[in-house]
């Protein structure tokens, strides 16, 4: 009787999991489309759209030709039964984007614009709306499949996968940004990927495959934003480091598989050194490819008698307090909507736990190497702290120099959402207390309001808040 | 080991049954079906936010403050079109400033089209520099074409001082009139269709 009332408490736990990721994944993916139909502007998206079109322009060119790439802004909204069309039109400024060209030849491939007889150029925006969903959704899928495997391997209560899925799509930005163009969300799939790879290091499996998904995992990443690279490319430096540390053995890169994933390195290390070559850096910034005169009248620049001088201090303060703000907000270059108060609380909470799992993994590390769970959280944490820092210098520079003081999103760290949310759930199951009923139902709950006021943050706060500022939309 | 296969064999199921969610909701995008409930949400965001329907929107950079003293006034043209003389109902969400000052008196407005003029008043105290205010106008007896709405705050003084917020866009309306002079600005005014809920600003004083 005792077995048959266990056997149904499995299958009761097992269908509530399934209910869990399948509703969050629906209203994930639902709330794209929203997006999309309401046209709401997407950060930076007429230069996104711009480097499409170059691409379109220029189907041979693999590597671009920064100083070439036109800006675009869109003239006319044509709506033809359920597809929309841009009609754009050309301008004499350059894009200011200098990233890898791999997302932008994606979507170029995707059959995104149109170019007429007379030059007149069209962006199918549906369709680009289309495969920007369909690309954040398969990213969401393996983020969820990965998160479920990792979870289900300790304490298997459905309200942790609950509290996963709520974590990993409810964060502002990742849906609102993969509703359209940008190639964020070509960073979100590198990281998954690469996470899946790092897993099944972690597990032992020492094969091709694991090997394969480290290696695409950076290469989507480096292809795609210099910033989701940076992270993954310092997340591995530690990984091998600590593996050598522990093992003292080279084993890691010693052995038959890495090998053959050296190519896909050869290829990013091509790309950055003819980059590099070129224009004396591994990501050229607007004000290397462009005329100084364009430069200094550009949104980037400020004349030194309109500048806000900040100190040191004053900058910190601005910079952080931005990117928390980001990390919150939706967004676009003419509104934000900031979640702040008890809105922003549930993103509060776990940043705080995710900080925390960072903080004890590395303790536990430093006391016992054989610690090895702990690694993907402790190295993919400190490459995102790594990251933040090198950004916020690189940004305090940019402002000395120029007086921008943009240029402090948060969504850069975006990718790196479904590692944050395992830190946080596995943060909670390693809590060692003694499972008592009254404690599962104190757990429970926890999880399941965290989770609504997370859903509520996300979708329900944009709803009841959009309206009324008063957003131009395309 | 067995829980290892089963572990396995779950994870696999949840990747298909996420699949095929995605799969349906695509099917659903092609029939209009998420169209459809994205229309649902967006009228009931817009219905919270007090709203139908959103007519005109001005821009929200740019925008300075023109004060209105004493007898000074400001006029503004707007054209209100088919669908809101059906709707019966508009609302005009006009940027107003205080000078962050607690002020007193009273904001009157004029909607005048032709013969027709309805007066409308508001406590100043009610106004607000990080709000936009608004005024709900019964517009059956208007016809579509141009209205004419003018601000004036006969009890404003110096040291009691209300702006309207103005700005150099002329893509949306034409034509400001501040104290009898003809300006290349134009007001910030957007206008909508309201909800059945919302309760404007200002109240309703006589219509001639």
């Amino acid at each position: 009787m005792n077995s048959v009332n266990k056997a149904f408490e499995s299958k009761s736990n097992e269908i509530k999991i399934y209910f869990a990721y399948v509703i969050l994944f629906a209203l994930f993916v639902f709330k794209m489309f929203f997006y999309a139909y309401e046209g709401f502007p997407i950060p930076d998206q007429e230069a996104q759209m711009s480097y499409i079109i170059y691409m379109e322009q220029n189907p041979d060119v693999i590597i671009p030709v920064f100083e070439d790439i036109s800006a675009y802004d869109v003239k006319e909204k044509i709506v033809d039964g359920n597809t929309v069309y841009y009609e754009m039109e050309w301008t004499e400024e350059h894009c200011y984007l200098g990233h890898p060209p791999l997302y932008y030849k994606m979507m170029q491939l995707c059959n995104t614009v149109d170019i007429a007889d007379d030059g007149t150029v069209y962006i199918n925006f549906t369709q680009l709306s289309n495969c920007n969903i369909i690309l954040t959704s398969i990213t969401m899928i393996i983020a969820l499949m990965a998160g479920y495997k990792l979870i289900s391997q300790k304490t298997n209560s459905w309200h942790y996968h609950l509290l996963y899925a709520a974590i990993c799509t409810t964060l502002p930005l990742y849906g609102y940004i993969g509703s359209g163009p940008n190639n964020d969300n070509l960073c979100n799939l590198g990281m998954v990927i690469f996470w899946l790879g790092l897993i099944s290091y972690c597990e032992k499996r020492y094969c091709y495959k694991t090997f394969w998904l480290v290696a695409l995992g950076i290469c989507i990443c480096m292809f795609a934003k210099l910033t989701s690279g940076l992270i993954v490319l310092i997340a591995t430096v530690i990984v091998i480091v600590f593996d050598i540390v522990r093992t003292k053995k080279l084993g890691i890169v010693l052995n038959k598989y890495f090998p053959t994933t050296l190519p896909l390195y050869l290829i990013v290390l091509g790309y950055f050194v003819s980059i590099y070559v070129q224009y004396g850096t591994f990501q050229p910034s607007y004000g290397q490819f462009v005329s100084a005169e364009e430069y200094t009248a550009s949104q980037f620049y400020v004349a030194e008698e309109h500048r806000v001088i900040l100190s040191f201090e004053d900058h910190f303060k601005h910079f952080f307090s931005g990117i928390w703000q980001t990390w919150t907000a939706t967004y676009e270059t003419n509104y934000m909507l900031v979640r702040n108060g008890w809105v922003s609380f549930g993103y509060f909470v776990v940043m705080v736990v995710f900080i925390l799992c960072i903080v004890i993994g590395i303790k536990k590390m430093t006391k016992n190497a054989e610690e090895k769970n702990e690694i993907i959280n402790v190295a993919m944490g400190i490459a995102m702290f790594c990251t933040l820092m090198y950004h916020y210098w690189t940004n305090y520079n940019g402002h000395k120099a120029g007086g921008y003081m943009g240029g402090y999103q948060a969504r850069y760290y975006m990718p790196c959402i479904p590692i944050v949310a395992i830190g946080v759930v596995k943060f909670l199951q390693s809590i060692k207390m003694k499972r008592t009923p009254t404690y599962v139902l104190i757990e429970s709950i926890v999880a399941i309001v965290l989770s609504m006021l997370l859903i509520y943050s996300d979708i329900g706060y944009f709803i009841m808040n959009i309206y009324y500022t008063g957003v131009e939309l395309l | 080991m067995g829980d290892k296969i089963r572990n396995v064999e779950q994870h696999i199921k949840l990747g298909v049954l996420l699949f095929v969610c995605l799969v349906v909701i695509m099917i659903g995008q092609k029939i209009g079906l998420t169209d459809f409930v994205s229309g649902v949400f967006s009228t009931f965001g817009k219905n919270v936010a007090g709203y139908e329907e959103r007519i005109t929107m001005t821009k929200t950079q740019g925008r300075e403050p023109i004060p209105i003293l004493g007898t000074e006034y400001i006029e503004q043209e707007i054209y209100i079109g088919e669908e809101v003389i059906n709707a019966g109902k508009l609302m005009l969400e006009i940027d107003v400033a205080n000078y962050v000052r607690i002020n007193q008196g009273e904001l009157y407005v004029d909607i005048k089209q032709g013969d027709v003029l309805q007066t409308y008043v508001t406590d100043v105290s009610k106004i607000t520099t990080d709000k936009m205010i608004r005024l709900v106008a019964d517009v059956k007896n208007y016809e579509a074409g141009n209205v004419c709405v003018k601000f004036y705050a006969p009890t404003a003084t110096s040291d009691n001082c209300i702006a309207v917020y103005v700005l150099n866009d002329l893509e949306v309306y034409t034509n400001l009139n501040v104290n009898g002079t003809i300006t290349d600005k134009n007001a910030c005014i957007d206008l909508a269709i309201p909800a059945d809920h919302v309760i404007g600003d200002f109240v309703f004083i006589e219509e001639q």
